[in-house]
């Protein structure tokens, strides 16, 4: 196996990137006037929940893609980028509390839109892999599994747009508007860095599962042959 | 507003759990490769045993 297939670059970027992003966010970026220090987890949460966005996506456009051409592949490259998503998923409702309870002293608020709307897309996911691993290996796994994708796919931009919608007191401001960043410059240098430090961290986790699973596959259909079973 | 110190924590809290999961998550993936590699060996191994019954064969 070369570094290559393990997706070297994606490490590398991620290895450079958050670190970098990790000095600036302690020692560069200045204290937000409302949430002082605490507002650092910004850096973190928000790049993580759009990173996860990304991997749902990706993950029903490989289901698409399967539907299309009936690629096993294209499954298997669905289902790591629904694990992914979820993955990132789960980083944005461990940060999101910690970030809310040191900020508005709760660690959830159940009228909050936003919160409830991701907490749906994560549990809509999750239950992905239950589907998933309950019905046997082949076509039909990968037709439900792909049309499950599918249908969840609504809810990314239903989350994504619902802090836009509901400018509420957790998710008070988008962070880019129409006439321009709402942030300081040297804040979405921070951001965007981190952003494609935790974007490349995923690419590079994704192309290591995938290239896993991939040789798993490729090892379960050697050792049918050994035993001298058919192989399909 | 609330103290530095306290904030701090909670801060590094955030971090340090995203931290440690992707750790976690990097380790079962390295695990899983182990596997995977001792598989190959052993695969290797039966396909290595069956060659000469396979040579003795054709030369039947």
């Amino acid at each position: 196996m070369n570094l290559r297939s393990l997706g070297a670059l994606p490490v590398a970027i991620a290895g450079t990137l958050i670190p970098f992003a990790l000095l600036l966010v302690v020692f560069w970026v200045p204290d937000d006037a409302d949430q002082g220090f605490s507002q650092r987890i910004f850096y973190l949460h928000v790049p993580v929940a759009l990173v996860s966005y990304l991997f749902l996506g990706l993950g029903a456009w490989y289901a698409v893609r399967y539907l299309r051409t009936r690629d096993p592949i294209d499954d298997l490259r669905s289902y790591v980028a629904i694990h992914q998503g979820v993955i990132f998923g789960s980083y944005v409702l461990l940060t999101g509390p910690i970030w809310a309870k040191v900020s508005w002293g709760q660690w959830w608020d159940w009228g909050d839109r936003q919160l409830n709307v991701f907490l749906i897309l994560f549990l809509f996911y999750s239950a992905y892999f239950m589907l998933r691993f309950s019905v046997d290996a082949g076509p039909r796994r990968a037709t439900l599994s792909a049309g499950y994708a599918l249908l969840g796919i609504g809810l990314v931009p239903l989350s994504f747009l619902a802090v836009r919608i509901a400018e509420t007191v957790i998710h008070p401001t988008p962070l880019i508007r129409a006439d321009g960043p709402q942030i300081e410059a040297s804040m979405l240098v921070t951001f965007g860095l981190m952003l494609a430090g935790a974007a490349a961290l995923g690419f590079a986790l994704f192309s290591v599962e995938l290239r896993g699973k991939l040789i798993d596959e490729r090892m379960r259909r050697l050792r049918r042959r050994l035993r001298g079973e058919a192989v399909l | 507003m609330i103290e530095l110190e306290t904030a701090v924590w909670y801060v590094g809290a955030a971090y340090a759990v995203v931290w440690l999961l992707t750790i976690l998550y990097v380790g079962l993936l390295r695990q899983k490769l182990g596997r995977l590699e001792r598989d190959l060996a052993a695969a290797e191994e039966q396909l290595a045993a069956q060659a000469p019954d396979e040579h003795a064969g054709a030369g039947v």
